[in-house]
């Protein structure tokens, strides 16, 4: 029955994976396009933590990202170790029309990589590239569709949007800047848009590529007496509350599917 | 003008109950129909418009047109009701506030004394003239308000329908009057305006006399008119003070101003009241967080503050809900949730798990098993008071019961919703949980019509719900004696982190110690091979002397025995070259040195 179990969760790997990063850069915004393909203009805030899940095909395999979105105000810091411990991967965003975004990620991935899971997957995501590729389309675009997409825009960041009128201010961290960055610490780099959609999806197959899926598995199969927890953390899990709480669910899953 | 101003200040205090009660309005009630003909109202609402008014006349002709009719709207319906069943728009504290201020006017001018009350407008006509006030005052409205009430304006002129005659006019009141009833049949039930006249006329008093009677009313929902009066009641935050330090603060500037711009549009989005642009809703919310952050500002801004202010401001203008803020951040003790480390939230959520424990101990098994922590569900529901994603009519239920039995009122509230679905939750795994608590958790209360089909927009047995959280066995005792595990708990978390610490400064001296000691260890070490090697040196040597002795002492036995041999008899001779032997031995010793 377990052996059978674990089988079916072959096929389907569980990767635990956090959105960090500052306040109102849209990591709301990325997961949900990653997980329903949607855009909200004016998401509210994430109070707290939400959790998503969505499936990612790669190759012959499957993998079931278990998402948490955490609250990036400064205030939920301290909410944030127990969604990020046992992450597989991780996800920091900012926002490329705003610099200090940057140095906020910057500090989140010294964080994770001072104290989660040694052998985490990290991408870097500036987020928002549509507001700063307008500026190159809109000169000869401008049609009645613009408009309404400033007014999104707009409110996608109404404190920096009317502080500054032409669109090609609006970027403040270049593209080169933020990518030698995360060549250096040692992480993937992407430039999205979750509005447009641009370059989501591939935040989540580049780290599907990267995660040691075989580590994974090769752990839960020699734990086959519990395999959901096995996925996660091969050792130690029991000695470690918050572990045994959060992959307690995956026995159950294991199970049933 | 300066009546109409004065007409809107009146309206910014907490408009007095006389006012809203339906005798005097009443009186007013048949004074629309005396209205000779609309037409003649009309031409000379635009010649006053040539005379006083600057504003655009094209509008001020649409705004005018609606305040005929908006004086009969308003007597039409018993006034205390008036807006809030109408819409979001009209349940707005403010725009019912300065229109209840109109229907005073309105009254007054309708009444002959109050002539001299009224400026000198250019009708000779009283009847025209409580018009023209109306319609003043409404202009001025309009303009302190513009686009709200523009949109307010053509709502009401759209359910005015035509005003052709006097007849139509009557037909129109009869109409509202009954549709208004019927509405309020349904979605409130009858309303007692004596009870409420009298709670709210004399609060203390009254919670003090019959706090029985009062506390199952407001269990049954504060009527949505009174609902801002009595939440500022029951906190005891009407306070001018505050409200002129309000004033103050709105003139200097937060660090946090950027931080709550950016989440102003991503409050309530989807509600009227707070739609992005120049909506007051959201310059209202500004004001209110901005000064808040000011007035406090260890806490400052914290996301999840918006949403229980915007409820606030839904039921009461800025300046009271800035108040009554201050009092539900410091009295209702909300303050620690927002505070940096969010202490009482942490706290909160602890009694709220051994509530579960203690309550639903199947559950309770459950969510420990599958891995779900109060943390994950919990705290945007305490942090906003569930405003963040429950249905406004059950948000304000809520907050009718938090106000008036003090914030532990929301533990009954979570823990019903629970125990609601327990049976459901416990069929559920990890990831099937989580979105339940997200987004099923009414559903159980949700009202199914008769054929079985859902209504376009939901409608919930709140009552029900609302009598079932109140009736949630939790006693005080209970919080009690968990709050006091908890600040066990964390002294011993505190006792046991400073033990870390103690034993970490000892052990980093230690460190120290044993660096320094291995230095020296290692230095003796040096000096005991180089004296070991000495030693070794000087072993040798004795070695070699030792071998020399015995050579010496073989030929001294060799040099015996000769002696022996040779001259047995010439003892003396052989003490002589015995002695004579000696020396040259020790001589030829010497020699070989």
């Amino acid at each position: 029955m377990a052996e059978s179990g674990s089988g079916s969760a072959d096929k389907s790997v569980q990767v635990k994976l956090v959105l960090l990063g500052e306040a109102a850069v849209g990591k709301s915004s990325v997961v949900l396009r990653f997980v329903n393909n949607e855009f909200q203009p004016n998401k509210e805030p994430t109070i707290g933590a939400a959790f998503l899940t969505q499936k990612c095909r790669l190759d012959d395999r499957v993998l079931r990202y278990e998402i948490w979105d955490t609250a990036g105000q400064e205030r939920f810091h301290s909410l944030a170790p127990m969604y990020y411990r046992n992450a597989q991967a991780a996800v920091v965003v900012y926002d490329v029309t705003k610099a200090s975004s940057l140095e906020k990620a910057k500090s989140w991935v010294k964080e994770l990589q001072r104290q989660a899971n040694p052998n985490i997957v990290i991408a870097l995501a500036g987020n928002k590239v549509d507001l700063v590729q307008a500026s190159s389309s809109s000169s000869g675009a401008g049609g009645s569709s613009e408009s309404e997409d400033e007014a999104d825009d707009a409110t996608a960041t109404p404190g920096e949007a009317p502080a500054s009128p032409s669109e090609d201010n609006l970027r403040q961290v270049p593209r080169e800047e933020a990518q030698a960055y995360a060549q250096e610490a040692g992480l993937l780099f992407f430039e999205t848009s979750a509005k447009t959609g641009e370059g989501i999806s591939e935040i989540f197959t580049e780290i599907a590529k990267k995660i040691p899926i075989e580590h994974i598995l090769a752990s839960s199969r020699g734990n086959s007496g519990r395999p959901g927890l096995a996925g996660n953390r091969a050792e130690g899990s029991q000695a470690q509350n918050l572990n045994l709480d959060q992959g307690a669910a995956k026995p159950k899953d294991a199970c049933n599917c | 003008m300066s009546l109409s101003k004065s007409g809107f200040k009146i309206n910014t205090e907490p408009v007095p109950l006389e006012s809203l009660r339906s005798p005097q309005v009443s009186g007013f009630a048949p004074n629309p129909t005396q209205v000779s003909t609309p037409q003649t109202d009309f031409d000379k609402l635009q010649e006053r418009d040539s005379v006083s008014s600057s504003l655009a006349g094209f509008n001020d002709i649409a705004l005018d047109d609606d305040a005929i009719t908006s004086p009969s709207l308003e007597t039409a319906r018993p006034p205390p009701l008036n807006l809030s069943t109408k819409g979001d728009i009209h349940s707005r504290p403010s725009s019912r506030a300065s229109a209840n201020g109109d229907v005073g006017t309105a009254t007054n001018n309708g009444r002959p004394h109050s002539v001299a009350f009224s400026i000198s407008l250019d009708s000779p006509i009283s009847n025209g003239k409580s018009h023209k006030k109306t319609t003043s005052t409404t202009t001025i409205r309009s303009s302190h308000m513009e686009s709200e009430d523009e949109a307010f304006a053509k709502r009401r002129a759209s359910v005015r329908g035509s005003i052709d005659g006097q007849q139509k006019l009557q037909e129109e009141f009869a109409r509202l009057q009954k549709e208004e009833q019927d509405q309020r049949a349904t979605a409130e039930g009858a309303i007692d305006w004596d009870f409420w006249g009298a709670v709210i006329s004399d609060y203390p008093s009254f919670a003090a006399e019959r706090p029985q009677e009062l506390a199952q009313a407001i269990a049954r929902g504060i009527p949505s008119t009174l609902r801002g009066m009595m939440w500022q009641h029951m906190a005891a935050s009407k306070d001018p003070e505050m409200e002129i330090l309000y004033l103050k603060l709105l003139k200097e500037s937060s660090i946090h101003e950027k931080a709550i711009t950016r989440d102003l549009g991503r409050t309530f989005p989807h509600h009227a009241f707070f739609t992005d642009g120049q909506g007051i809703g959201q310059e209202n919310l500004f004001n209110v967080l901005k000064a808040y952050s000011l007035y406090d500002p260890q806490v400052g801004y914290c996301q999840g503050l918006p949403f229980v202010v915007a409820i606030l401001l839904l039921n009461m203008p800025d300046e009271e809900a800035f108040s009554l803020l201050v009092k539900l951040m410091h009295v209702y003790d909300l303050r620690g949730h927002f505070l940096p480390e969010m202490p009482k939230l942490q706290m909160r959520l602890f009694q709220f798990d051994r509530l579960v424990e203690e309550l639903l101990p199947v559950l309770h098994v459950h969510f420990l098993r599958q891995g779900i922590k109060s943390t994950m569900y919990c705290s945007q529901w305490f942090l906003t008071m569930f405003s963040y994603r429950f249905p406004l009519e059950f948000v304000v239920r809520i907050y009718d019961s938090c106000l008036a039995n003090g914030i532990e009122a929301i533990f009954g509230f979570s823990i019903q919703l629970l125990r609601k679905n327990e049976q459901a939750l416990l069929a559920l795994k990890f990831d099937e949980i989580l979105a339940f608590l997200n987004t099923k958790l009414l559903d159980v209360y949700l009202i199914v019509s008769i054929d079985g089909a859902r209504d376009e927009t939901p409608r919930y047995r709140i009552d029900e719900y609302v009598h079932e959280s109140v009736s949630v066995p939790i006693t005080s005792f209970m919080l009690d004696s968990f709050r006091h595990e908890y600040e066990d708990l964390m002294r011993e978390t505190h006792k046991h982190k400073n033990l870390i610490d103690d034993l970490t400064t000892n052990n980093r001296q230690l460190t120290q110690q044993v660096k320094s000691l291995e230095q020296n260890f290692a230095q003796l070490n040096t000096e005991h091979v180089e004296l070991l090697n000495e030693l070794v040196k000087q072993r040798l040597k004795a070695e070699e002397l030792e071998e020399e002795l015995v050579r010496y002492k073989l030929l001294y036995a060799e040099a015996v025995h000769e002696s022996e041999d040779a001259g047995s008899s010439h003892r003396i001779s052989l003490a002589n070259m015995m002695n004579g032997f000696k020396r040259g031995s020790s001589r030829s010793a010497d020699s070989s040195r």
